[in-house]
């Protein structure tokens, strides 16, 4: 039998692969390019006449304050919910590889929220974050009028980030504690040898001998947080108030499905798919050269 | 076993004359698709009407659909009709009514085979329900279907309390009976929605004769400016946010409820500005003893009638004359005014021709609220007409609403003045009425 994974013949290869190629294809590629030619008209709903426009609607969008605005609330979103998540996940995984019992049944516990898609978690979140009847009811009544997400846009955001981290915290988790496992014991012995306490040795070896674990876990994080996240933003917020929770792929939403304004919404697609790429191109240039991959 | 050939001709002949009997008197059955958004016990009452036009006739069938909300099924008719599986009828709200217009895509319903044109003009539309929906030679475009209209809901007993029997008429009784309802110890006098601008912006403008937009709603033109800034409806929302700094009345945020219509249905606040099909949620909750009144206007100016809120019903290009036929019978069929009644039963909704109108009142139990609220209704359609009061044809309207919520809404909650709200929302207007007359460049309404 066969062992290697290197097959002889040319067309094999591709028509194996061709199921997969005919769904990203049709699924993506496809309505991505769609898209880029509506992006440079005016394109109707039901159809008709589209005049082709140049690069009016990305100039229209440049001028837009509520654009840079969306801009501005994606890269706080982003930023925060990676950010919180990461630390959070960073965290619980020194802690679990460290627990001498019990770490299968501890891991399950905290896989579950993987399982809880994102919009039902807004649906509950609405409950609990109601200032009138849910827990923060009875922090509202020790201040007055401290806690309205409805009515208080950074109090809004605040929310939805951490919604959003928790969301992403079990994946990070999942990752970054196979990563710990991977590291040689060896290092940490001999920094124990040395003298130095669990935090040090976490932090000046593990940490940094994790560095591909965190990266990934940072890219994947943050372009689900940039390009995913529709859920949770329609069912606790929905953009508001006022535009204080609404990222870059809420505006799109709005703008095509409400609005039906499919150039603009086009354009913004346009515009998040450059970011996500450049990011993650960014990310493997700059990262690359920093990290060692050799143990 | 051979068959003789006297046997074989008269075997022939019995089988074409039953077949002739079969085929003979068959015009070709037409069957189509009518789309709408309404559900729970609604769905059942539009059910109600497909299955009683299939019945009451052997020709043509709907097949009635629900397509989820009101924006799904905006949504699904657009990729739909993108697909050319578009159906023969769809529902589409009222805020869609512009985009539907300039669209292409619609036949009206008025040019629908069979006469359909005269029979509309015989049906006898409520003048001030049919009027969005005509086009610039009067004819009309789409069918107004489910129609609601705003009134001042109000608590019966509460009111008792400070010696009033109706509700208050003007806006500055009602803020006297606000006042009043204080100093009896109410919390919540008046709720307010502040983020629904069909009651507190359209409904309240129509019913001063005000405009919101130039040039006349938007029945002028594509290009629409909007007016809201200034005049009767800054006056208006200047007024309910002090009412709301002075304690007469509460945002719906600040409610228990979370919604006007909850607070007022629940017993929470005593007076409401609601939409008629709201009766259905009061009746549910079963705690407060309803009375309804005409919207409020201010002392000294003229009423005017109120516009309708809901869906009408457009007819879609690109099917066979047999189709439309069937489509033509099917909209009869709804208009008759045994099935306005039944609808207007279940679900609240007003019935849409005057006919229609008096038989329910004719026939109604005066002591059944829900009379009272299809009556006043009813009078509340019927005022005297104005150019501010024909309803509105504007682009992007479900935007440029959203935007005027969101910066009222921050008014109320303190963060910014009603004047400063008012003149921001009207911006954010004003470039999604120029983005709209961008899109639609060289259309014109029919």
């Amino acid at each position: 039998m066969k062992t290697s994974a290197r097959f002889p013949s040319r067309w094999l290869p591709l028509i194996l692969a061709a199921p997969q190629l005919l769904i990203v294809g049709v699924f993506f590629y496809a309505p991505v390019l769609r898209a880029f030619s509506w992006s440079f008209t005016l394109e109707r709903p039901f159809g008709g006449e589209a005049p082709f426009i140049g690069l009016q609607n990305y100039a229209r969008l440049m001028f837009d304050a509520s654009f840079w605005r969306a801009c501005w609330v994606t890269g706080v979103f982003a930023i925060g919910g990676c950010g919180g998540a990461l630390t959070a996940a960073l965290v619980l995984a020194w802690l679990l590889n460290r627990a001498p019992h019990g770490q299968k049944i501890l891991a399950n516990f905290l896989v579950w929220p993987l399982a809880v898609a994102p919009a039902v978690l807004g649906v509950v979140l609405r409950f609990v974050a109601n200032p009138e009847v849910g827990p923060f009811a009875l922090l509202n009544t020790l201040f007055p009028n401290l806690w309205h997400p409805a009515v208080d846009g950074a109090q809004a955001l605040l929310l939805l980030t951490a919604a959003f981290a928790w969301t992403i915290l079990p994946f990070d988790l999942v990752v970054l504690l196979a990563g710990l496992r991977a590291v040689p014991e060896t290092y940490s012995q001999a920094a124990a040898l040395d003298g130095a306490g669990p935090l040090r040795r976490f932090i000046d070896i593990e940490v940094p001998l994790l560095a591909p674990s965190i990266l990934f876990v940072i890219i994947m994080n943050m372009i689900e947080a940039v390009a995913g996240s529709f859920g949770l933003i329609q069912t606790l917020t929905k953009g508001g108030p006022n535009g204080a929770t609404t990222t870059l792929v809420y505006r799109a939403f709005l703008d095509g499905f409400v609005g039906l304004d499919l150039s603009a919404s086009s354009t913004i697609s346009m515009v998040i798919i450059a970011a996500v790429g450049a990011l993650t191109a960014l990310k493997f240039r700059y990262a690359e050269s920093r990290i060692t991959y050799g143990r | 076993m051979s068959i003789g050939r006297a046997t074989r001709r008269s075997l022939v002949a019995v089988a074409t004359a039953l077949t002739s009997l079969i085929w003979s008197g068959r015009a070709p059955a037409a069957e189509f698709e009518f789309w709408h958004a309404l559900a729970g016990r609604y769905a059942q009452a539009v059910d109600a009407l497909c299955d009683g036009f299939n019945a009451s006739q052997s020709r043509d069938r709907v097949v009635c659909l629900r397509q989820g909300n009101y924006d799904d099924l905006r949504q699904k008719v657009v990729a739909a009709y993108r697909a050319r599986r578009q159906p023969a009828l769809t529902m589409m709200s009222d805020a869609a009514t512009a985009e539907m217009l300039l669209s292409g895509a619609t036949e009206a319903v008025s040019d629908l085979p069979n006469g359909m044109g005269h029979a509309l003009e015989e049906a006898g539309f409520i003048p001030s329900v049919a009027a969005p929906y005509r086009g610039s030679g009067g004819h009309l475009l789409s069918l107004p279907f489910n129609v609601s209209t705003a009134l001042l809901f109000a608590d019966k007993r509460r009111l008792g309390r400070i010696g009033l029997s109706r509700p208050p008429e003007t806006w500055e009784d009602v803020m006297a009976a606000a006042t009043a309802l204080k100093h009896a110890g109410d919390t919540c006098p008046l709720v307010l929605q502040t983020d629904h601008a069909w009651r507190l912006l359209e409904e309240t403008s129509a019913a001063e004769g005000a405009l919101i937009a130039t040039p006349d709603n938007g029945f002028g033109g594509l290009a629409a400016r909007y007016v809201f800034d200034r005049g009767v409806h800054l006056r208006l929302m200047t007024d309910l946010r002090r009412a709301v700094q002075d304690g007469l009345a509460i945002p719906h945020f600040a409610t228990r409820a979370g919604r006007a219509t909850e607070a007022f249905a629940t017993g929470e606040c005593a007076m409401s500005i609601e939409s008629t099909a709201s009766y259905a949620t009061v009746e549910a909750a079963g705690r407060v003893d309803l009375v309804v009144g005409l919207l409020p206007i201010y002392a000294g100016t003229t009423r005017h009638n109120t516009v309708t809120g809901g869906a009408s019903l457009w007819v879609m290009k690109g099917f066979d004359p047999a189709i439309y036929r069937a489509v033509a019978a099917f909209l009869r069929y709804l208009l008759r005014p045994e099935s306005q009644l039944a609808l207007t039963r279940v679900t609240g909704y007003l019935p849409v021709t005057d006919d229609a109108a008096r038989r329910f009142l004719a026939s109604a139990n005066p002591a059944d609220p829900d009379t009272a609220v299809v009556a006043t209704a009813y009078k509340s359609l019927t005022q005297p007409g104005a150019v501010g009061s024909r309803g509105v044809r504007l682009g992007n309207v479900t935007q440029v609403f959203d935007a005027w919520g969101d910066e009222v809404t921050s008014a109320f909650a303190g963060r910014r003045t009603m004047r400063d709200a008012i003149a921001r929302a009207r911006e954010r207007a004003d470039a999604l009425a120029a983005r709209f007359a961008r899109i639609y460049a060289q259309g014109a309404y029919p």
